[in-house]
């Protein structure tokens, strides 16, 4: 056929055509394919919920995972749980990301190839056949397990005739100093209970335990204690969330801590309120050691300003029961176990031991191998087989290349892992073991406490149970003394009643341990260690960040798009740098600075920051550890220098950026009177809008929040949020209809940082819904800002109306790769290109929990019976969900309160959301 | 003839468009001239005790229309001759958003007994004793983004029944969907019973 203009362009109409068509036709399924056989207690259609544990860190806190049809679409906190009272942190809201990852392992791999599990299990038992014949040592390298498949090491272990003690517990982030000086003041080991709540004034020196340890629980600790009128003062050169939680920050030189902490001791025995029961001679022994700590001393050693120390000396006498906690990994240098030390006698010299401090005796437990000992003797050719169980030593840079090293001489290493991290790249047999929501367990957070961990679905892929796994091998060997004739699951399940496990956990008694302090407390103080690295460097301060709590956490995908909470980014390392380091260095923000220190180099993007001390480098955990050496603690151990590079990577800066701007957005009462002046109500040109039944909306305590980001993890989980990616993110195009806004404000006694949980306001008169073209948002009966995608054409005039700058334009249809569709809340719409979307204030539970209450008969609700995702996991509560109508609700209590305000109040859009401000004592 | 217009190719494709929804939410293709008691498939015809190879269950291109159901079963028979009331089968109305669809098991519980010879029961018969899904073409349809509960319908007070929505399914040997469910529809109806009609409650 001869092309001409006309049939040309007829084509080119079919092709048109055919690629819209193709663009409009419905994606839902042909078929409708019922259950062979219908599970007795599963109703399509409705959620079955079950109780497990997170074990995203040994925090090990409670959860109730919620799950459609067979998939786990939601983890939240178990309300039973003593560790998470129903909430969890970003990284356990996280964990469904994970489970339905694309970079999950589905299949055994072995010489860089997939392998069938036949193979695989030959492989096994042969490898360890071979290391058995030729009288080498089998040595299990596990992540931390205080639970019953610990304990399963050591029987399998024994099983193969090798002594039960060959089990490493490799924990690169266990603060060790902290036992060593616990045993060096009172001779115990026990593990120590802090009742964070109690205490009328609390000392952080440098432990950021709302970043590192058991997250929700101390963030709650923490929210009560301020509700309850204590206060809190934080020492560390780098001002963390808890740094930012805490009503005063005292940065002082760093390594000289100890001196601090010295100093204190001596003045509060000066003040002569020991109430510790300490015999004569020992108080004056100690009274000695602490002579050349005086006010002077420390004073010019710290670079406090005069007087500090005998204030807050008078204040920790003065508060009756107070507590010092720490050292944090911020502050643990090489003498960080003599802090720890100095920290406990401070404790018992103020009378906390027994009151806000306890100890409970461990339970006996089998001895370990030290992993140098490990280390050394696999470098020396003599360990045959390795068993890697979610170990990546490799993944934690120099600091463990020695041990990459020997694991290397190792003839057999096997690895169990989720993901093909830097170790299983290396190991000779890579073996996929299930998701935590796919198998059991049990873990036990602390003596007394045993979390049960039960799978809530069959698994995604084709993995395998680990512990199911050695006891095949095992058995292959025909080596199966002493082991479980079934699966380790029965072994589980066999130790716990049905109602244990309904529970999720079994709760013993725990013996409490008496302590008194030594004699021999503060005798060996050791000399101020030197920083290791190049002398011309500066301290590196190794921050612990909520996104990857203490860095153990491998990062999925979600925790890296969750912006950090401080800095404000997110897919990226950085290092931050107070403005006069930056400025002597000549560096500008978002520069690269080549960043050396004694284990290595690496570049990292400069954030310029207020928050740091001055001749510091701040740097997150992770980015951290191509600088560290390994000869200490990741810690405050080494210097690096600092030299930018002439190159630069643009970190996104949040919204609103860092500062307030002399606006009042995230306000702030004086703690003594806690009172705002009222906003006079302003007139309007619109008719009152009237919401007959209930009006809908959160309540904000400022006070409480610790700008953890478990709320926003939550939403994302929740509601379908995509993941955008660096570049996108780096375009604004972020989806989160939840952020957390920090703001750090320069005041006269330092900076403020403050942080704002900000997403649609629900506002009475919005502003988004007069410019809608197409009625695509409308204020509902229930006062709700509800956004119709189906009406929606994406003019984007909403977005630029809105004064809070929440609403989200969907420039693409966003990827979910792997078997991450599995993992979609069937309950919220998956958004398609080219609409806008924000906050429903999770309308699918509003309208479940509506739905619920009129099939029981019900118009009323009760106050808590319906939930927003945001509310549920937020730690310290600071989120309240609930009906601004209902006079007995916990949200018309708060809306009440005198800090009460709406943000942006002057613009009159009459929110649904009430924010409290936040109590300082300067303010 | 008059040389194309640049309005052209948008006006042609948006017929096209609509003709497409149009078929989407009307009954399947094929659907309503199948004879109602031949055997359908090769399937139908193979000695049960011969294993049925397994159904291809994957989603498909959008816009292929589903293959024909290898049971031809009929609603005309169940509901219609034998009386069988709708929840018999559908369980979950009443509990859940969804109405459900029965498992071979369940479906075994009369036929264990009742027309075992029928080609139909027989292919029943097999795909459960193999453990086998069953495969059935979907005919009612909404738009993902669009919640609908069956039980909020069901235990309403305007004591709605099944085939105010569905239509007389007791006289179908092969259902389709006779109306389609338009927005339209749902809220005419919304409107007479006094129902919500704030978009949320259907668009979330």
């Amino acid at each position: 056929m001869k092309l001409t203009r006309r049939n040309f362009l007829g084509s080119a109409v079919g092709v048109l055509g055919a690629g819209l068509v193709e663009g409009c036709q419905e994606k839902l399924p042909r078929y409708l394919v019922p259950y062979t056989a219908p599970p007795e207690d599963v109703v399509p259609g409705v959620a079955r919920r079950y109780r497990t544990v997170c074990r995203e860190c040994p925090a090990a806190c409670g959860a109730t995972v919620r799950v459609r049809e067979g998939r786990a679409v939601k983890m939240e906190g178990s309300p039973e749980h003593p560790v998470s009272h129903g909430a969890l942190c970003p990284g356990g809201q996280s964990a469904i990301e994970r489970l339905y990852a694309p970079t999950r392992l589905g299949a055994p791999w072995a010489g860089g190839l997939q392998i069938g599990w036949d193979r695989a299990e030959a492989a096994l038992a042969e490898g360890l056949k071979r290391a058995l014949d030729a009288k080498q040592p089998v040595v299990v390298l596990t992540r931390p397990e205080r639970g019953q498949l610990g304990a399963l090491f050591g029987a399998w272990l024994t099983a193969l005739g090798q002594p039960a003690s060959q089990v490493v517990t490799f924990d690169p982030m266990a603060r060790g100093w902290l036992r060593e000086g616990q045993r060096r003041a009172f001779g115990t080991a026990g593990t120590p209970v802090h009742d964070l709540a109690a205490a009328r004034l609390l000392l952080s020196i440098g432990d950021d335990f709302v970043e590192e340890g058991s997250p929700v629980e101390a963030a709650r600790a923490l929210a009560a204690q301020r509700a309850a009128g204590g206060r809190s003062i934080y020492v560390g050169p780098r001002l963390s969330l808890t740094g930012a939680s805490a009503d005063e920050w005292l940065s002082v030189e760093p390594g000289t801590e100890l001196t601090l902490v010295l100093g204190l001791a001596r003045q509060v025995l000066e003040l002569g309120a020991p109430a510790a029961a300490l015999p004569a001679g020992a108080l004056q022994a100690l009274r000695g050691r602490l002579a050349p700590y005086d006010a002077a001393t420390v004073t010019s050693r710290t670079r406090l300003s005069r007087g500090t120390v005998a204030e807050l000396a008078a204040a920790l006498a003065g508060a009756r029961p107070s507590l010092v906690v720490g050292p944090g990994r911020a502050v643990a240098g090489g003498d960080a176990a003599a802090l720890a030390e100095a920290v406990h006698v401070l404790n018992a010299l103020l009378g906390n031991v027994g009151t806000t401090v306890r100890f409970l005796a461990d339970p006996a437990g089998l001895p370990g191998m030290e992993l140098a000992e490990f280390t050394r003797r696999a470098a020396a050719g003599e360990i045959g087989a390795v068993i890697l169980h979610h170990a990546d030593p490799l993944g934690y840079g120099p600091a463990y290349a020695a041990l990459g090293k020997a694991l290397a001489r190792v003839p057999f290493v096997a690895a169990f892992t989720n993901e093909l991290d830097a170790t299983a790249r290396q190991a000779h047999l890579v073996l996929a073991d299930h998701h935590f929501l796919e198998t059991w367990s049990d873990v036990s957070p602390r003596p007394g406490l045993r979390g049960i961990q039960q799978p809530v679905m069959t698994p995604v892929l084709g993995t395998r149970p680990a512990a199911d796994e050695l006891l095949a091998a095992a058995r292959a060997l025909g080596r199966t003394a002493g082991l479980p004739e079934g699966t380790f699951g029965d072994v589980v399940r066999q130790a716990f009643s049905e109602q244990e496990i309904e529970h999720g956990l079994k709760v013993e008694a725990a013996e409490p341990l008496p302590v008194s302090l030594q004699a021999t407390a503060l005798r060996d103080l050791p000399a101020p260690a030197p920083l290791r690295g190049p002398g011309m460097g500066l301290p590196l301060v190794v921050a612990p960040t909520i996104r990857h709590l203490d860095g153990r956490t491998p990062r999925s995908a979600l925790l890296q798009e969750l912006p950090d909470p401080l800095s404000g980014h997110s897919w990226t390392g950085w290092v931050e740098l107070h403005p006069t380091t930056a400025a002597a260095l000549g560096v500008k923000a978002s520069d690269v600075v080549a960043l050396e220190g004694p284990g290595g180099r690496v570049d990292l993007p400069a954030h310029v920051t207020p928050t740091v001390r001055a001749g510091v480098l701040g740097v997150p955990v992770g980015d951290a550890l191509p600088l560290l050496d390994g000869h200490g603690p990741i810690g405050l151990g080494v210097r690096a220098t600092a030299a930018p590079t002439g190159l630069r990577r643009p970190l996104h800066l949040p919204e609103a950026g860092h500062h307030q701007h002399g606006h009042e957005l995230a306000r702030s009462v004086s703690a003594a009177s806690p009172k705002l002046p009222p906003q006079e109500p302003l007139p309007s040109m619109y008719p009152p809008v009237i919401h007959p039944e209930r009006r809908w909306g959160l309540a904000i305590d400022l006070d409480r929040c610790t700008g953890c980001g478990a709320c926003t993890t939550a939403c994302y989980v929740e509601n379908n949020l995509p993941i955008v990616g660096p570049e996108d993110i780096q375009r604004g195009r972020s989806m989160s209809w939840l952020r957390i806004q920090a703001f750090v404000d320069e005041t006269p006694t330092g900076p403020q940082a403050s942080f704002l949980p900000l997403g649609c306001q629900h506002c009475t008169n919005a502003p988004c819904e007069s410019v809608c073209p197409t009625y695509a948002t409308y204020h509902t009966k229930e006062g709700l800002n509800a956004q119709i995608y189906a009406r929606c054409i994406g003019t984007r005039y909403c977005e630029n109306n809105c004064p809070y700058g929440v609403r989200r334009f969907n420039f693409f249809e966003w990827p979910r790769p792997g078997n991450e569709r599995l993992g979609l809340n069937p309950d919220v719409t998956v958004r398609d290109r080219g609409v806008t979307e924000k906050c429903s204030l999770c309308i699918h539970r509003i309208g479940e929990g509506e739905e619920l209450a009129r099939l029981e008969g019900r118009n009323q609700l009760r106050d808590g019976e319906i939930v927003s995702a945001c509310a549920a996991t937020c730690p310290t509560k600071a989120i309240v969900f609930g009906d601004l109508k209902d006079p007995g609700s916990e949200i018309s209590r708060r809306a009440a309160d005198g800090r009460a305000y709406k943000l942006l109040g002057e613009l009159n859009t009459e929110p649904g959301v009430v924010y409290l401000a936040r109590r300082r004592e300067k303010a | 003839m008059r040389p194309a217009h640049p309005g052209r190719p948008l006006l042609l494709a948006l017929a096209l468009c609509l003709g497409c929804q149009r078929a989407s939410s009307a009954a399947p293709p094929g659907a309503a001239d199948a004879p109602a008691c031949a055997p359908l498939s090769a399937a139908a015809a193979a000695e049960p005790s011969q294993p049925l190879p397994p159904l291809d269950l994957t989603l498909g291109a959008p816009g292929e229309p589903a293959p024909a159901d290898e049971i031809a079963f009929s609603h005309k028979a169940h509901a219609g001759d034998c009386r069988i009331p709708c929840l018999a089968c559908h369980v979950y109305a009443t509990t859940s958003p969804v109405a459900g669809i029965p498992s071979g098991r369940k479906c075994m519980g009369c036929h264990k007994f009742v027309a075992k010879e029928k080609p139909g029961v027989r292919i029943l018969a097999a795909r459960v004793k193999a453990e086998q899904p069953l495969r059935w073409r979907r005919v009612f349809t909404l738009p993902d983004f669009i919640y609908f509960s069956h039980r909020a319908h069901l235990r309403s007070k305007a004591k709605l029944e099944c085939k105010d929505c569905h239509g007389d399914i007791a006289a179908e040997k092969v259902v389709r969907q006779e109306t389609p469910f338009t927005m339209g529809r749902c809220l005419t109806c919304h409107e007479q019973k006094k129902a919500p009609r704030d978009c949320t409650t259907c668009h979330r």
